[in-house]
């Protein structure tokens, strides 16, 4: 790593002299041939850097600076929401340069100093794409906005429209499912990845936080950031990896830096930080610090020698080049010392772990003469377990209706404090309950408040030891909470249907229904299904005390009772991909609102 | 000039501790030295290194922690002589590793430093210096302080044996027959001591815990002469150094290593006071360096600064060029048959272990689901951890390293503390929003393969509390250390050892019948830095500052009697809960009489307003820079229009930004000063109410001196 770091140097090295928005930085061939960094400054103009332009234009829209030939600004006087560029205007090899701000898109022809479009937007600009898509042959302009997805031509008519529900953060083309023609991949406010294939939806990841930028990768893959500060890069359905960090990617993008076959991906981070990753697995392979944090990471010829650089562009409005080094890593040539050196952290962890054991093996030897109170130094019986039990709680008495984890161990130990690692169900990634030295007893319980219908993975490490121990042993728990873990069997049986359900029929036994109950609800005992004209499942929901009652009949009509429209579609697509449903029928029927059919369409993949 | 070093990994040993690792030169000037090495599983092991490989001389079995190691030259027909100190213990070893002393030093403290010169023995336990000549004591030393290191040399002058130590309490003594002769006094508390001598010339340097290096004239001065450096850039404890002359400049160069992992190079000529100084190198090993030495080790003929970490690591920085290895046309490296059999009998020994530890997990696995009464033991995980007094910021530093990669850290605190975040740490953090009497609950998850974690934690006067670290290791079996650290109620008070007169004091009296044990006690419960033991004299008197306001405290106790001063009123009454609440634990029945310096409120306040005003200043600066931002000043040609103040602001831009990191919350803490100051002093003079206090609340909003002065004075007691 550290002779990494004085190998790679940056080519070449800036200064805009204008802070820059975070996010707002692209790159674009203008003229069709010379690229120009472009950047929103804080100011709301727009920057564009040509370090290679002859003759400077001083009319339209652009403003030249005196004192820097280099720089041009273009005045929006509106928030600049996002960036990009694109080649849109067939038979043009010209970059156009599009702007959105929260009502309106500009596409500029910068090179002719000439409007392409302008229109407004009305659902606002939050995203824009620009890529081929579907059947289209000429490119297609993507904008996202708070809560569909426009896509318009060149001449700035609408040609494609669809909904997302919410917030569309970032907008991407590419061949997701490996066919040839592209998808648009779409992250939106809900914390979901989606996945479109003309109008349909064919995949959806939810992640723990809101996505905030995608970029495609080779080989059908693609990379991803979240606002908790993750990366990760999925290649179709499988999440190949992902890291966090309690910084914030603002930009991600892939170059071959260390000049290896496959490029890497390059993160640029709120603090300054940008790395340089290895796209299969995460690894750090290279990084650097700038001085403000990462604006935006791009890639142009910048320097004219025939090969494009690695631009990354600093909040303050610095700008660094580097280009594609050959570098000594990778496993056949690096060098003997980072191999020896790996070695030996291997090698010492392992003595660690063995001197653990060793002196175990001692302590039990010599445990009848051990003078000291072993409770001071966290000993505990060998055959301490720590058993766990996950239910729902509707007892409303002194917290609201929750999740409840219990833990107990199976002796006179005592449970110190247990931290539980989970995503999104926390305001951060862990809880904690520490309680008081004097209540500190065998068995703790942790309530849980899911806040969305998702099934969640949690990590609990559990504390085992003795009031006045200075060391614990740390018992480690993972559990995957069902989807539908927030509600609880109804004990009454006055159940009151409520007006409003989804209907449909489905041809499976009801054996597997039973199968799908137990495994995405966190019922105290397994459904069975013996004999009867139907099943009826009565629950209640725990944030908001609300019904669901769910009836299969033999016949195979399924109906959901419930007034939230949302649950009922999750509890419909749930089962049908658990069933392997793809075409599905279903009567909606909803209070104050018509009853409607609906045909829907699942992909499962 | 620059100096070019690259890193070779040689070994690992157990976790080591400062003065863990000599060199035995070898008979010609460029011959390769010996290493020796200890360790806190008491291994002292003798290696040298021949093609690349480790030839090990000798190794002892492992025994209690050995605390500190030292050589002695040999000349003529005398052999080196190797000296290591482990419990209250000293043991003399050859060369070849044949033990020829065991010396029991019969102190009651176990040894923590140990100097060896010729005949001559210096021993020094946590607060026992003692000076043994051929083993026999000649004299020893009781002090206050908690001693963390000694250096010995006959003065160049009058050829007298002088012997410096260093103590915690921000103070290095030099002693001669076993007596005081002077006490230096220096800024932060030192952590190590140097001899660097350069062809005739000597001088004593000390590294500090907050990253500076200092001289100490021992000469005929007899003072502290300077600093040599600063620390600007790096904060980060000084943990050992070494003088040498690794580039051929015919100067000695200082090395330091320090605990966030960097190691550094400087050139410097410290002749005729003038102080000539440059770093010509430096390297981040990311771990704590806890001892280095420089000299010829891996390779004939190249000097190499040979360096251990805490956790064990053992690697050189040699000048031998990398490029001897890199097959040119290619760009390749070139594997030496020496370092592949290296690697290749490194993966053996993994391989063996892994085998190992497999047989020894399934046998602990088995040991939990026995019936019997075993036990599940994991030795205690040892910590590098430390929790200081950061003046500057009013802040403490919390800083934890361990041997392994860390998973978690949990944090828990019963008092009001606020967590501030860290440039250098990349774990991350999640705050628990808690019940059952926890203040603050927070968890650090760190990232692969980090020891270490470093936070700033900011603590409010007035409320005792206990800070507990939870330090959860990566390795299996998994368990959990608990480490606590009390949260004293005035906690941001620092040891002064002189005190400023000139002030106007309150004075809080206290009479009881209590013994003097009990009073230091009380005292040591509410301020930092109080020695472990009251002086022995009649009255002892102690002075702290705070480092928030530069407010003043001064102790004088005795048996049955102590007096208090302090400019600021809440400090006493501080002092005067903590010291009630411990002594009604004891049913010892106090008098107390606190006495009020009107003039002092308000020398007080007019130091707070100060700090305010600076702060809001700045906030105001900043304000109005953003503002400045906004308008496109930076383009060069608005600039022009702008007026001489804007553009002197502008200038100051990059400094003010930078002052203002970590400052946020400051004026709160200044002015929840200023409401306990009001409480304080309106309940001793009578005449508090809430609905004043939230008059005086409301004002702050809006800061003014005035305001607040008045609204002090307002209502006198006589009007009432």
């Amino acid at each position: 790593m550290d002779r990494l770091e004085k190998i790679i140097r940056p080519v070449f090295n800036l200064e805009l002299d204008y802070k820059i928005v975070p996010g707002l930085v692209t790159i674009g061939k203008y003229d069709g041939t010379h690229p120009c960094v472009t950047a929103g400054t804080v100011t709301d103009k727009v920057l564009i850097h040509s370090p290679h332009k002859r003759n400077p234009s001083t009319v339209g829209r652009i403003l030249s600076l005196e004192s820097n030939k280099e720089i041009s600004l273009l005045n929006i006087n509106q928030k600049v929401g996002c960036l990009t560029v694109g080649m849109i205007v067939p038979d043009d090899e010209k970059d156009i340069l599009i702007v959105g701000t929260s009502s309106h898109i500009l596409a500029y022809h910068v090179h002719d100093n000439k409007d392409v479009f302008y229109r407004e937007c009305p659902d606002g600009v939050q995203s824009i794409a620009v890529g081929t898509f579907k059947d289209s042959k000429s490119p297609v302009v993507m904008v996202g906005g708070t809560s569909t997805i426009h896509g318009f031509d060149h001449m700035g008519n609408e040609i494609f429209w669809t909904p997302v529900g919410d917030i569309v953060t970032s907008v991407l083309f590419m061949d997701y499912d490996k066919d040839g023609t592209n998808e648009l991949v779409v992250s939106s406010g809900n914390f979901n990845i989606t996945v479109f294939k003309g109008d349909q939806r064919i995949a959806e990841h939810v992640e723990t936080e809101v996505v905030t930028h995608l970029i495609a990768l080779p080989e059908n893959r693609f990379a991803y950031s979240v606002m908790n500060g993750t990366v990760g890069v999925y290649e179709q359905d499988a999440r190949l990896w992902r890291v966090k960090s309690k910084h914030v990617a603002t930009s991600i993008h892939y170059y071959d830096l260390l000049g290896q076959l496959n490029p890497q991906l390059i993160t640029g981070w709120s603090n300054g930080k940008i790395d340089c990753r290895s796209v299969k697995n995460g690894e750090v392979l290279f990084k650097d610090h700038m001085g403000a944090g990462i604006a935006g990471v791009v890639e142009g010829d910048y320097r004219s020698v025939g090969k494009n650089d690695l631009i990354c562009v600093s909040a303050s409005g610095e700008v660094r080049g580097f280009t594609t080094t050959k570098t000594l890593i990778g496993d056949e040539n690096r060098s003997e010392n980072d191999i020896v050196m790996e070695l030996l952290n291997q090698k010492q962890s392992l003595l660690m772990e063995l001197k653990q054991y060793e002196y175990n093996m001692k302590y039990n030897e010599n445990a009848m003469n051990e003078t000291e109170s072993y409770e001071n130094s966290g000993v505990i019986p060998a055959n301490t377990r720590l058993q766990i039990a996950i239910s729902t709680n509707s007892d409303t008495r002194n917290v609201s209706p929750h999740v409840e984890v219990y833990v107990a161990t199976n002796n006179s130990t005592k449970i110190r404090s247990v931290t539980i690692f989970a995503e999104g169900i926390f305001k951060s990634e862990s809880h904690v309950v520490h309680p008081p030295v004097s209540d500190l007893s065998s068995d703790m319980m942790v309530p849980l408040f899911l806040p969305k219908d998702n099934p969640v993975d949690v990590h609990i490490k559990a504390m085992v030891g003795y009031p006045k121990s200075i060391q614990f042993h740390v018992f480690e728990i993972t559990r995957q909470l069902p989807r539908f873990s927030m509600y609880a069997l109804k004990t009454n049986k006055d159940v009151l249907k409520t007006e409003s359900f989804v209907q449909f029929k489905i041809n499976e036994r009801l054996q597997r229904i039973c199968m799908w109950i137990n495994q995405n609800f966190l019922l105290p005992d397994d459904v069975e299904f013996n004999t009867g004209p139907n099943l009826i499942v009565n629950l209640l929901c725990l944030r908001d005390a609300t019904d669901l009652m769910m009836q299969f009949e033999i016949s195979g009509k399924v109906t959901f009772y419930t007034a939230n429209i949302v649950l009922a579609s999750d509890l419909v697509q749930s089962l049908c991909s658990y069933l392997n449903i793809d075409h599905l029928e279903i009567i909606v029927e909803f209070q104050n609102s018509v009853s409607i059919f609906l045909l829907m369409e699942f992909n499962i993949c | 000039m620059e100096l070019e070093l690259t890193r070779v990994d040689y070994t690992v040993v157990g976790v080591t501790n400062s003065n863990c690792l000599v060199l035995m030169p070898g008979n010609l000037p460029k011959e390769q030295c010996k290493v020796a090495i200890v360790d806190e599983d008491g291994v002292l092991q003798v290696f040298s290194i021949k093609k690349d490989e480790i030839v090990l001389h000798f190794k002892t079995l492992p025994g209690p922690p050995i605390s500190s190691l030292k050589y002695v030259n040999g000349s003529g027909l005398n052999q080196g002589k190797i000296f290591v100190a482990s419990k209250n213990e000293v043991r003399g070893y050859s060369q070849r590793g044949k033990l020829f002393l065991t010396f029991d030093s019969g102190l009651t403290e176990p040894i923590s430093t140990m100097f060896v010169m010729d005949n001559d023995l210096f021993l020094c336990g946590k607060h026992i210096y003692t000076h043994y000549r051929d083993c026999r004591e000649v004299g020893s030393y009781l002090c206050g302080d908690k001693i963390v290191d000694v250096v010995a040399f006959y003065s160049t002058k009058s050829r007298r044996l002088m012997s410096i130590i260093a103590c915690e309490g921000r103070m290095c003594r030099i002693l001669e027959h076993a007596r005081v002769t002077c006490s230096l006094e220096v800024d932060t508390s030192p952590t190590i001591l140097h001899l660097h001598e350069d062809d005739d010339s000597r001088s004593v340097l000390f590294g500090t815990i907050d990253g500076r290096v200092g001289i100490l004239n021992v000469g005929n001065l007899q003072a502290f002469k300077g600093w040599l450096i600063s620390n600007e850039n790096n904060s980060s404890s000084i943990n050992c150094m070494d003088s040498y002359d690794l580039n051929g400049s015919d100067t000695n160069q200082l090395i330091i290593g320090r605990q966030d992992g960097m190691i550094e190079v400087y050139q410097l000529s410290l002749n005729l006071n003038v102080e000539v100084i440059q770093k010509i190198f430096s390297f981040d090993c990311n771990e704590r360096v806890t001892a280095l030495k420089c000299g010829v080790i891996g390779e004939q003929g190249f000097n190499e600064i040979l360096v251990t970490s805490y956790t064990g690591r053992v690697f050189g920085l040699t000048t031998q060029p990398i490029s001897t290895h890199i097959d040119n046309s290619e760009g390749k490296y070139v594997f030496s048959t020496n370092s592949s059999e290296k690697i290749h009998k490194l993966r053996v020994d993994i391989e063996d272990l892994k085998t190992k530890i497999l047989k020894e997990r399934e046998k602990y696995q088995t040991s939990t689901q026995s019936f019997y009464n075993e036990l599940s033991a994991i030795p205690l995980l040892t910590v590098n951890e430390r929790f200081i007094l950061d003046r500057e910021s009013a802040t403490y530093t919390l800083s934890i390293g361990i041997p392994t990669p860390i998973d978690f850290i949990l944090i828990q605190c019963d008092a009001k503390i606020e967590l501030m975040d860290e440039q250098k740490n990349s774990a991350v953090v999640s705050y628990t929003d808690s019940k059952q009497g926890n203040q603050t609950l927070v968890t650090y998850r760190c990232q692969m393969n980090v020891n270490n974690l470093e936070l700033k934690v900011r603590t409010t006067e007035g409320e005792r509390g206990t800070l507990a670290v939870y330090v959860t290791p990566m390795i299996q079996p998994k368990c959990s250390r608990k480490l606590t650290y009390d949260i004293r109620p005035l906690s941001l008070h620092y040891k002064l050892n002189k005190c400023d007169s000139n002030r106007s004091y309150n004075i809080l009296n206290i009479k009881g019948s209590f013994s003097l044990a009990e009073i230091h006690t009380w005292i040591a419960q509410t301020v930092p830095q109080v020695p472990e033991k009251p002086d022995l004299g009649e009255v002892t008197v102690l002075s702290f500052e705070s480092c928030l306001l530069g407010t003043i405290l001064e102790c004088t106790y005795q048996q049955g009697k102590a007096e208090f001063r302090s400019d600021n009123i809440s400090t006493l009454t501080t002092l005067k809960n903590s010291i009630t609440k411990e002594a009604t634990k004891k049913k010892i029945k106090l008098e107390i009489d606190m006495s009020v310096n009107d003039e002092s409120v308000k020398q007080v306040l007019l130091l707070v307003d100060k700090i305010i005003t600076n702060c809001l200043q700045k906030s105001k600066e900043l304000r109005l820079l953003n503002a400045l931002n906004e308008i496109d000043v930076t383009a060069e040609e608005s600039v022009k229009y702008l007026s001489d103040e804007y553009k002197e602001l502008l200038a100051r831009e990059e400094n003010i930004r930078k002052t203002m990191i970590g400052q946020d919350g400051n004026i709160e803490i200044l002015l929840d000063v200023i409401m306990n100051i009001y409480k304080d002093y309106k309940q001793i003079k009578g005449g508090y109410s809430k609905q004043k206090a939230a008059i005086l609340k409301d004002a702050l909003k809006d800061y003014s001196y005035e305001k607040v002065v008045s609204l002090f004075d307002h209502e006198p007691l006589n009007k009432l």
